[in-house]
């Protein structure tokens, strides 16, 4: 560690605060010029706001930023750009009916001497050789952002930071969407960035790559950074320690697991297209996690669980009924719930109340000849939201103003309410702060108590440590491997979920 | 893979089939369909429409071409229909003509910046936002024309409408020339490319360092500019003022310029697709004419004509998210 690496960045004692919530904690962030390093945390600690003040989108409440040898106060994108730090962010920021020359050189367009006109043809030529150049990528100028593939267009977006001439590129998960191949063409091209003197942040929750990429990391917990490692010096278990904070004990309420029957029986289920030949049990009393990376098919296979996709092939079994043909409606009038990832769109009607959507799938009982009972219907809500202490003024506060923990807690309750038999939870704790994950959990192990069966899908390693009985891994859609939990390690469920290779050395 | 082949080559050129099989149609039903004394006469006929909708192509393509949340003007023919009854009347009352040219472009403009602003900074639904405008600007007509027809005799208004240059009509040359120029202004220049970009993803046009609101605006001004030149048509057309013209427009113009986008490659409402789009209507309307069938059932292609356009732009808005 010598002297003379300089910081290129020096985030000092950063504090952010929102209505209600402590983003940022005297957080700081240091990087050195050259290196690639990376920056991970579960959800809620702090990363995107860090990044957002970084990116002048946000100004801190206190601290400084550091850049090169200026230190400020706050940040604006625009001095941001000056300053040389250009970000790929997870969103294509992209034009899609545009060609990829017209991309890269959207607002510095080449023209013809003297005239305004553009010059379409030597700006696909520039397009091309710029790519081959600097990213070793060979694309047709010509083609439209549109067609091509994700990992193609991430490329493109590259090229038209790098035509800014940036110290630093800030990368934001860039390999959620990515195949496998695609993900080791983007660490090429993020080594010969490295070879040209550009710094790169790399934000990512996939450990595995950060082991591979980075130089070192630095965690956050809680809104502040709890420790910077060099990944060559350490493990995956020691980064989701600190990650997580407390042990895993701690972490996940206690569990005395109780298995009966099997509830749900899968056999061979394919839609033939993202998953194939899927065969599972599901017991009362168990939680089963399903994990695995975009791509691995998990999304589409929950999908069709709950009936929103046809399958083409296989057997489901329901309590030993076989169901021919599975929609929502028959999956919740056969005791199934569905907990779905993105609770904005599919799990809430934003604009009702609390009241109406914990009731809203039984309605039934809160009805007398077709007729709803409003007082019966508040009086349920009112101990559902009691029960899971859901934080609300009142229960008829429209949902779209609860924190996304509550938000969550309002989608488990309506299913709560139905007293479902199975549940399938997608993702239940994106997004959520820590406190509130603490009593989604407590809230699972209360319905496997009740004898429900759980499907946890979820990316979360501790997650999946803590809260599942067996863990099946998916990729490409298939299961590849399962796991009886209390044997299963991190790593060995990151090694499965990119599919079988370990390049975790020597740990 | 035949199959996808036989899918794409349709997409890219059925539309320019589907003219050439009307053409044909008309053609073979009527021998003086092809003459070019009758091609010409079809473009004289719609260059009101055709400028119009150079006009509307411009703020679609800056603000997106999603019907409902995207770029949009349905004040377009109120405001052409205004400016004819402004220089109908001003003329009349002996103005010069410069004067009154400058008087209505200025009158276009104002209009559409109020367009502008509600959009761009108030932030509503172009759609809303414009249609609230039509509304008020086929009021202004009528208190301003008194819902009376307004002659006009002037030399300069019969040249525009009869005149000839080398046996083309002026109001087809006046038509290639303003084509000419949103062609160049949309298509080839810097100025065109942010317009499409902001149209296209405000959010890249924004990390590109773009000034997305300049640009908005910009899109609206000329629509404006092309609501004066089409107004001044329409009022050669017509040898003056007429009222009821904006609502008759305004399908063919939302029909022209959206099924430019059936013409180009990439999909997108464009300048010579909105040449193709008129060409075509016109066609349509002279040709059911020409072979006499009523032109209740040219209304009812039309609708469904835009129908369907609106709907392929709609798919095709739906899988081309990247």
């Amino acid at each position: 560690m010598s002297e003379q690496t300089k910081n290129i960045l020096e985030m000092q004692a950063i504090v952010k605060d929102f209505p209600g919530v402590r983003a940022l904690d005297h957080a700081s962030f240091t990087v050195r010029a050259g290196e690639v390093h990376g920056l991970v945390g579960e959800n809620g600690a702090g990363k995107s706001t860090l990044i957002k003040i970084l990116a002048g989108v946000y100004q801190p409440d206190e601290g400084a930023i550091t850049i090169g040898e200026e230190t400020f106060r706050s940040l604006t994108p625009h001095m941001v750009e000056q300053l040389g730090i250009q970000f790929i962010h997870q969103e294509r920021y992209l034009v899609p009916h545009f060609t990829i020359a017209e991309s890269i050189f959207l607002g510095q367009e080449k023209c013809y001497r003297g005239l305004p006109l553009i010059d379409h043809r030597s700006m696909t030529r520039a397009a091309e050789a710029y790519l081959a150049e600097t990213l070793g990528v060979v694309l047709k100028g010509r083609t439209l952002i549109r067609d091509l593939s994700v990992a193609e267009a991430q490329i493109v977006q590259i090229a038209k930071a790098l035509m800014a001439n940036p110290k630093m590129l800030v990368f934001d998960e860039p390999t959620a969407p990515l195949a496998r191949r695609e993900v080791d063409i983007l660490f090429d091209v993020i080594h010969r960035l490295k070879a040209q003197g550009i710094t790169i942040v790399y934000i990512s929750h996939y450990l595995q790559e950060i082991a591979e990429i980075c130089d070192r990391v630095t965690v956050l917990r809680n809104g502040v950074d709890v420790g910077t490692l060099v990944t060559r010096e350490t493990t995956t278990e020691e980064i989701v320690g600190l990650m997580v904070g407390r042990t895993l004990e701690e972490m996940f309420p206690p569990r005395e697991p109780q298995i009966g029957p099997a509830i749900l029986e899968i056999e061979r289920l394919g839609d033939n297209e993202r998953f194939f030949d899927i065969s599972f049990t599901l017991h009362q009393g168990e939680v089963l996690g399903i994990t695995g990376l975009i791509g691995s098919g998990r999304e589409a296979l929950i999908d069709t669980l709950y009936g929103l996709d046809a399958r083409e092939t296989g057997d489901i079994r329901y309590h030993g009924q076989p169901f021919k043909r599975l929609n929502p409606v028959r999956a919740v009038k056969s005791g199934l719930a569905l907990v779905p990832r993105d609770r904005r769109k599919h799990g809430l009607i934003v604009d009702f109340a609390v009241n109406d959507n914990i009731n809203l799938s039984s309605l039934n009982e809160v009805a007398r000849s077709g007729f709803l009972v409003r007082k019966q219907a508040r009086t349920r809500s009112a101990e559902m939201v009691k029960s899971l202490d859901i934080r609300t003024p009142s229960v008829e506060t429209i949902v779209r103003y609860l924190s996304g923990g509550n938000q969550q807690k309002v989608v488990v309750g309506r299913w709560l309410n139905s007293e479902a038999e199975i549940y399938l939870l997608d993702e239940p704790t994106v997004g959520i702060d820590v406190g509130a994950k603490v009593e989604i959990y407590q809230l699972v192990n209360r319905l496997v108590s009740r004898g429900a069966g759980v499907i946890l899908v979820s990316t979360e390693i501790p997650e999946l440590l803590g809260m599942t009985d067996r863990i099946l891994v998916m990729y490409r859609g298939r299961i590849i491997k399962e796991f009886e939990t209390r044997s299963a390690t991190a790593d060995s469920i990151l090694a499965w979920s990119t599919g079988g290779q370990s390049t975790l050395e020597g740990k | 893979m035949l199959r996808k082949r036989l899918v794409d080559f349709l997409l890219r050129y059925g539309a320019f089939i589907a003219l050439a099989l009307v053409l044909i149609f008309f053609s073979l039903r009527s021998p003086i369909f092809l003459t070019p004394r009758n091609i010409l006469n079809i473009l004289t006929q719609v260059a009101v429409l055709a400028v119009a909708s150079f006009g509307m192509a411009s703020v679609v393509m800056g603000g997106g071409t999603d019907v409902i949340a995207g770029g949009i003007d349905l004040s377009i023919g109120a405001i052409l229909a205004l400016v004819t009854a402004v220089c109908a009347t001003l003329i009349s009352q002996g103005m010069a003509v410069p004067l009154v040219l400058l008087i209505a472009l200025v009158v276009a403009l104002i209009i559409e910046a109020f367009n502008a602003v509600m959009i761009v900074y108030l932030g509503l639904l172009p759609l809303l936002a414009t249609l609230a405008m039509m509304f008020t600007i086929n009021g202004l007509e009528l208190v301003f024309t008194q819902n009376m027809i307004i002659a006009v005799d002037s030399p300069f208004v019969r040249a525009i409408a009869d005149g000839r240059v080398l046996g083309v009509p002026v109001m087809v040359i006046i038509l290639l020339v303003v084509f000419a120029l949103y062609h160049l202004v949309l298509h080839q220049t810097k100025t065109g490319m942010h317009i499409q970009a902001v149209g296209g993803s405000p959010e890249a046009a924004q990390t590109s360092g773009l000034a997305v609101k300049f640009y908005s605006v910009l899109s609206y001004l000329l629509a404006g500019v092309a609501a004066t030149v089409s107004g001044l048509l329409v009022l050669a057309r017509l040898s003056g003022s007429t009222p009821g013209i904006s609502g008759v427009i305004l399908l063919d113009i939302v029909l022209a310029t959206y099924v430019s986008a059936t013409f180009s490659p990439r999909w997108q409402v464009n300048i010579p697709g909105v040449l193709l789009g008129a060409f075509l209507v016109g066609v349509l309307t002279n040709g059911f004419t020409l072979i006499n069938v009523p032109t209740f059932w040219v209304h009812g292609i039309k609708g469904l004509l835009v129908l369907f356009v609106v709907s392929a732009t709609s798919l095709q808005q739906k899988g081309a998210s990247v």
